[in-house]
């Protein structure tokens, strides 16, 4: 599934918490590969990947994640 | 701490590996099958070419396995068979088995119109649908794997 229509802001909220994409993936358990092509819309996490996310960022999913127009 | 990405990475190394084998292995056995059935001067010779590719197949297909076994053990015991089986993982096997099953379909089409033109052997048409229901989606599952998330930061 591509990430048409959901944006995100996983690079940022991960830059802020001076991560490298292998270390979150380690903290969610899922590949760096996975991280990578969430942040590139390549891919649509579930949504309990996408509040695993949320959760070791630190913020709320809707803060992470978002609807395009 | 466990390098999942090298895990990925071997687990790809040897899906293509296996891919490969499977068809030249197979492969010979079809080409053994056909020039063992062909009537022209020197068939003996290849049948003979044939038959050593697919043994030399045989045995890699067998190391291969060997590999896949000692590399699923590395995965348990490195206890990352969540990790590196994750969604992403699951959705591109998904796909892969999609485009195998659409390579069955495509393959089964060219067999019914050969068929209209020449006779053919079941056991040669069987042996292409092993190696299309075998390779197609391994090698489908690399290269969308390979695909997915290469510029790592």
């Amino acid at each position: 599934m591509t990430a048409a229509g959901l944006g995100n802001r996983l690079r940022e909220h991960r830059a802020r918490l001076g991560l490298t994409q292998a270390e979150l993936a380690e903290k969610v358990k899922v590949t760096r590969k996975t991280i990578n092509t969430v942040e590139n819309r390549v891919f649509v996490p579930s949504a309990i990947l996408a509040l695993r996310l949320a959760a070791v960022l630190g913020v709320s999913v809707e803060e992470v994640f978002f609807l395009e127009d | 701490m466990v390098d999942t990405n090298m895990l990925v990475r071997d687990r790809n190394r040897l899906l293509t590996a296996m891919a490969g084998i499977f068809v030249v292995w197979q492969g010979g056995l079809m080409a053994r099958d056909l020039f063992a059935m062909a009537d022209f001067a020197g068939a003996d010779r290849w049948v003979a070419i044939a038959d050593m590719i697919d043994l030399a197949g045989g045995l890699a297909w067998l190391g291969a396995t060997i590999l896949l076994v000692v590399f699923m053990r590395r995965v348990k015991r490195a206890e990352a068979q969540n990790v590196i089986n994750d969604e992403l993982f699951r959705q591109i096997q998904a796909q892969a088995m999609r485009f195998g099953f659409k390579a069955m379909l495509a393959t089964l089409v060219l067999a019914l119109v050969l068929e209209a033109f020449v006779e053919l052997e079941a056991e040669i048409v069987i042996r292409a649908f092993l190696i299309v229901a075998v390779a197609a989606p391994l090698g489908a599952f690399v290269v969308m794997s390979g695909n997915a998330g290469e510029d790592a930061e």
